[in-house]
């Protein structure tokens, strides 16, 4: 009883290609019939039946899948784009210095909310001038003017503007903390707003402009990532890993000393570095923080 | 699941097409390339298409129509990439063992969405177009034969196969 390639009545005939058609309600009248007639006398195809229709409901019952946030409207503000470019890059890993920037990943939970104005064409970070900002405040927390460890100054001596204007309308204060991270200040940079953050002896500038991205206007150096699921940029600026990302209709720039490729980092880690959760985690945890938070989805 | 689709014989645009069935594209653009990062650019593919008027619109589901251009732009894309080296199939989880069962309860009651989307993935591209097809989109194999141009034959040989690959990958 070979289930294969022998031409016999149809009683005999096994399903073969037919079952998909059959499950589908693809066979006519008599096709289905004769189906009919087989399965009823074959145990065989009807375990065969019975695990198809097992897979393909498995299929049927995958849910929609949501858009990474923001990614729609990037695309809307920017217009489609092909990419040939990005496909070459795309695979890149996330190096090392990303990990120390999502562990703070909780800072743009925070930061949305600016007042936002669109710019069609496209907005593109000053990362040269980000670098030297952030510099300049690293060096102001470093030298006593930030809060240290563990108290919850959020208004540093250096700092050059007051809560007010970095939060223009209807922002969500700038926490204190996040996590172990503190805020020690608060500028405005060049078209946008930089919040400075520190741990110890680790600082991390995170700047916002309103609008949205236009990747061209990063060069050539710039690596397209993906960290959870989340689309973004990556480069290195005179020592600085610089991560530049969308959200909703801000662009979103951190600056941190480069802290090396994964492949040169000793696998034992500090534990206070050591991240639990997985990066993608992190990032996930933190687009879902930011549209719950303040109702921003993409 | 369809939107009726524009009664008016307007066309519409990509703009349109992104604002009001992101949402679907995305989801077909996922089912189909298994990788986020594809997905996107897949997408903005079909964006495009839509953009420069390459795809001729036809009376009919405005999400047929779509699936016709995204099924449609994932094979040129898979075809395009064929000379190269090829790209990470995912791994597929080790599948829990328990006691055997027959096969039926024991797909629907172990199988998490991100291993069936795994073994999704793992289909040859032309197998797995049928099989999303049918049963992420609900096309009937005519109107799979249609989008892809292909005898009816061919398409219940290709799901037929591609559910069978699953299957073995599931169970």
């Amino acid at each position: 009883m070979s289930m294969l390639g022998d031409r016999r009545g149809p009683l005999e005939e096994h399903l073969g290609e037919r079952a998909s058609a059959y499950l589908d309600g693809e066979l006519d009248a008599s096709e289905r019939a004769a189906a009919d007639a087989h399965l009823a006398g074959c145990p065989a195809c009807r375990a065969a039946m019975a695990g198809e229709r097992a897979v393909r409901d498995a299929v049927r019952a995958l849910g929609p899948v949501d858009p990474p946030p923001g990614f729609l409207d990037g695309v809307l503000a920017r217009g489609p784009q092909a990419s040939a470019h990005a496909r070459v890059r795309r695979r890149r890993r996330v190096p090392f210095g990303l990990a120390q920037l999502a562990a703070t990943a909780a800072v743009w939970i925070v930061i949305l909310g600016f007042g936002i104005n669109r710019n069609a064409d496209g907005v593109a970070p000053d990362t040269d001038g980000y670098v030297t900002a952030h510099a300049a405040a690293a060096a102001n927390v470093m030298t006593g003017g930030g809060a240290s460890t563990g108290t919850n100054s959020t208004e540093a001596t250096g700092t050059t503007t007051t809560p007010t204007t970095i939060a223009p309308t209807g922002a969500a204060p700038l926490p204190s903390r996040l996590g172990d991270f503190v805020l020690v200040e608060r500028r405005v940079a060049p078209g946008a707003v930089q919040a400075v953050y520190s741990r110890g002896d680790e600082v991390v500038s995170v700047f916002v402009q309103a609008g949205m991205l236009n990747p061209r206007a990063l060069g050539r150096g710039a690596e397209r990532v993906n960290i959870g699921g989340l689309p973004g940029y990556w480069l290195r600026w005179r020592g600085n890993d610089v991560l530049v990302f969308q959200r909703g209709a801000a662009v979103y720039t951190v600056v941190t000393p480069s802290m090396g490729d994964v492949d040169r980092v000793p696998p034992d880690l500090p534990a206070t570095r050591a991240p639990s959760p997985s990066l993608g985690d992190r990032f996930r945890a933190a687009a879902d923080g930011l549209t719950d938070c303040f109702g921003l989805a993409g | 699941m369809s939107t009726p689709p524009t009664a008016d014989g307007h066309v519409p645009t990509w703009e349109e097409v992104a604002r009001t069935h992101g949402r679907f594209l995305y989801t077909l653009a996922y089912r189909l390339t298994g990788d986020h990062d594809d997905a996107q650019d897949l997408v903005q593919e079909v964006l495009l298409r839509v953009r420069r008027g390459l795809t001729t619109y036809q009376a009919g589901s405005l999400e047929g129509w779509l699936s016709r251009i995204t099924t449609n732009a994932f094979l040129d894309e898979m075809r395009r990439r064929k000379r190269r080296p090829l790209h990470v199939v995912p791994d597929l989880p080790e599948p829990a063992r328990g006691v055997a069962t027959d096969p039926e309860s024991e797909i629907a009651r172990q199988r998490l969405p991100d291993e069936v989307q795994a073994a999704l993935a793992a289909l040859p591209p032309d197998y797995r177009a049928a099989v999303v097809l049918s049963d992420v989109v609900g096309y009937g194999y005519a109107e799979i034969a249609e989008a892809l141009g292909i005898p009816i034959g061919t398409v219940r040989s290709r799901i037929h196969r591609g559910r069978a690959i699953l299957r073995e990958k599931l169970t």
